[in-house]
This record gives structure tokens, sequence and C-alpha cells, in this order.
């Protein structure tokens, strides 16, 4: 599995592509614009691409996806069913799709994140604008806050630490690096009951 | 870009050096086969798509590389000169640099979380969107930099300089400052607090 990277200047936001070793069928996750550089990503790495995941409806993560239909015969994957007035393949979290050989979680993110969703690729988790490095990508108020809190309680802190967080908008990180140095992950951590602790229930 | 294969020791949770089947720690080759990967990839001016965590680099000139989308997580760096480089969008994670020089570099969208910086000078860059949480740095300098929302919360800084610096945006949330000189710089543009507390 190889994952490339793309820098798109709407909304400053992160574009990916997941596709295999060799040539093939691919993975685009939240195009913001179809650029010429991610034109000749998937061009010159002879990717196809066959799938496209949205985290969520916004224009940054999603601009691209009228032009990449117009060269690639895609399916779009979203949890709105709809985007840009293009019809998508509706997903919701804990589904578990397998595309072109390449086995994709779904997670969901609780209000006020509903419209948005979180993809897990192997050892890396497609976060959105939910988790960022270092901090939330998203000014939340506090209610807000606390129900994304235990969400993440429940879902993605028991994930292994070596996993590879990529964001919609800034840099890459580790589940590691979150766990112990993003304030707003580190606060629920101070509650949580201890690993072992959690297993034995 | 990333590998994401992990290393194939029993027990490594570190991800294999491109090419390779093993980190750097496991690699089942001569001291001379990984001392001449090393330099085949640090000759190279464009070091893109990298995975080599446990890297260990002592003395290397590394001016003017432009480093892109590549992983040097869990790496120590002695008397390294970055100077007038380019790294975006990589990973030096939990690393250790001693006295580096990172003078007039762009770093934009790199995360240095967890890592310790001893007597390295970062002065003149541009260091925009970046990630320095919960790094401890001492005898640092950044003077005359752009910091432009990069993120130092949970930070360990002692003795650092950010003078005449550009702060807005840049995130100090947590930090421990001991000796830390913010003259010049518009540190009233900084952030020090979270707003919802
Ligand atoms: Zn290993």
């Amino acid at each position: 599995m190889r994952c490339f990277y793309n820098f798109i200047l709407n909304g400053f936001s992160n574009t990916y592509i997941v596709g295999p070793d060799a040539s093939g069928e691919a993975i685009i996750v939240d195009p913001g614009e179809l650029n010429i550089k991610l034109f000749k990503l998937i061009e010159d790495n002879d990717f196809y691409i066959k799938h496209i995941l949205i985290t969520h409806d916004d224009s940054p993560h999603t601009e691209g996806i009228r032009s990449l239909l117009k060269i690639y015969d895609a399916k779009v994957y979203s949890n709105s069913g709809e985007i840009h007035d293009i019809k998508t393949v509706r997903v919701k979290a804990g589904m578990e799709l397998n595309l072109s050989g390449f086995k994709v979680k779904v997670l969901g993110v609780p209000e006020p994140l509903t419209n948005s969703i979180l993809f897990k690729i192997q050892n890396i988790l497609f976060t959105g604008d939910s988790i960022g490095a270092g901090r939330l990508n998203k000014k939340l108020t506090s209610l807000e806050r606390d129900k994304l809190k235990l969400y993440l309680e429940k879902h993605l802190l028991y994930m292994d630490n070596n996993t590879i967080i990529l964001p919609g908008h800034g840099p890459p990180s580790t589940l590691k690096a979150e766990r112990m140095f993003n304030p707003d992950i580190t606060d629920i951590l101070e509650y949580l009951p201890a690993e072992d602790e959690m297993n034995r229930h | 870009m990333f590998n994401f294969d992990i290393c194939k020791h029993e027990g490594c949770k570190s991800y294999s050096a491109t090419g390779y089947d093993y980190c750097l720690l496991h690699i089942n080759e001569s001291a001379d086969v990984i001392e001449n990967y090393r330099k085949t990839v640090m000759k190279q001016n464009l070091i893109r798509n990298y995975n080599i965590e446990h890297l260990s680099l002592a003395n290397e000139d590394l001016q003017n590389k432009y480093i892109i989308v590549s992983n040097f997580s869990n790496s120590a760096f002695v008397d390294i000169d970055f100077s007038e480089s380019k790294i975006l969008f990589s990973l030096f994670q939990f690393s250790t640099f001693k006295n580096c020089k990172f003078n007039r570099t762009i770093i934009k969208y790199t995360n240095f979380a967890g890592s310790t910086f001893e007597g390295c000078d970062f002065s003149e860059s541009d260091i925009v969107n970046s990630n320095f949480i919960g790094v401890e740095a001492a005898d640092c300098n950044f003077n005359d930099s752009n910091l432009y929302y990069t993120n130092f919360t949970n930070a360990a800084l002692s003795n650092v300089t950010f003078v005449d610096c550009n702060l807005k945006k840049t995130d100090f949330y947590r930090s421990k400052r001991d000796v830390v000189n913010f003259k010049y710089s518009n540190y009233e543009e900084a952030e020090f607090e979270r707003s919802w507390e």
C-alpha cells in the first residue's frame, strides 16, 4: 500500500491518495480540488481513482469531486448521500468497506460534527476536521467538546499508538503524540481507567 | 509517502525503513550496508517519501535539502546543519536534536512532537503551521522567525529566545517557560490560554 499527500490551496486543506504498491485502482480522500500536481501524482503512479472518500461535506474537502468524475469512473462515499448534487454511497460509522482490496473502516463523530466521518485504512486514520495535530481542528463550544471527548474515549483511544493521523488540515501526527500531548485528549485520559482494567470488564 | 508496513521484528511497533522489511534497529544487514543506505538517502537533494525511524546522524551537512512527506521519528541528530532547507509535511517525533542549525529554513506542516532540542538555532526561519507539542527545548534560538500557527502546547522551554518573531496564533498553551525571551515579538497575538476555559 502506498499513500500520497497533496496540499490544496482551497482552504489550505490536505488531500490523500491511497493506492497499491504497483499500478491499479486507488482511493482519494477529501479532494479539495483537482490541481495539476494532484493529477500528476495519480497518473505518474499509474493509479486509477475508483473511490472518493469524503470525511465531510465542506468545500475545501469536496471541490475536486466533479473534476475527478469527469476523468475517472469512481464512486463517492460520504455520510450525507449527496454532495454538490452528486449522489454518493451513504456510509455510516461502524461499517467496513472493501474498496479495490483495501479494507476501510468507517468511524463516526458525534454532534456537532455529525456531518463528519473518519476513515481508517491499515494504520492510517484520516480524521478530516476532527482531530488535528496537537488540537482539535475546529473551535468547539464546551458542550460540543464534551461530546467529542466521550466519543474519543469510546472509539479512538484504544487504537495502536503508532496509528498515523492524517488530518484534513495541518501536519500529520501519530496517536502516541496526541495521547501524550494534545491537551484535548490528555484531559480525557485523566478520567479513563487503565487499559488492563478496561479489558477485565 | 510514509511507509505503513510495521517492522517484522517480533514485538517492534516501528515502521520499517523504506526498501526494507525491518526498522533500522532490527535490520539484518551489516553496519556497512546500513551506513551506505543512510549516506545514499542523505546525499539526495530531494528526500521525498522516505521512512527511516531510529536514524542516527552526526556531523552532517544537510543544507539546502528538500525533505517532504517523510518520517524520521525516534531519531538522533547531532551537529547537523539543516540551514536553508525546506521541510514539508514530515514527522520528526520523539527525536533528539543537539547543536543543530536550522537557519533560514522553511518548515511547514511538520511535526516534532515529543522531541528534545539542545543548543539548536532556528533563526530567520519560516516555521508555519508546524508542531512542537510536548518538546523539551533548552538553549535554543528562534529569533527573527515567522512562527505563524505553530504549536508549542505542553512544551518545556528553558533559555529559549523568540526575539523579533511573528507569533500570530503561535500556541504556547500549558507550556513551561523558564527564561524565555519574547522581545520585539507580537506575543500578545500568541495563545497562552484556551478560550473555553
Ligand atoms: Zn524494528
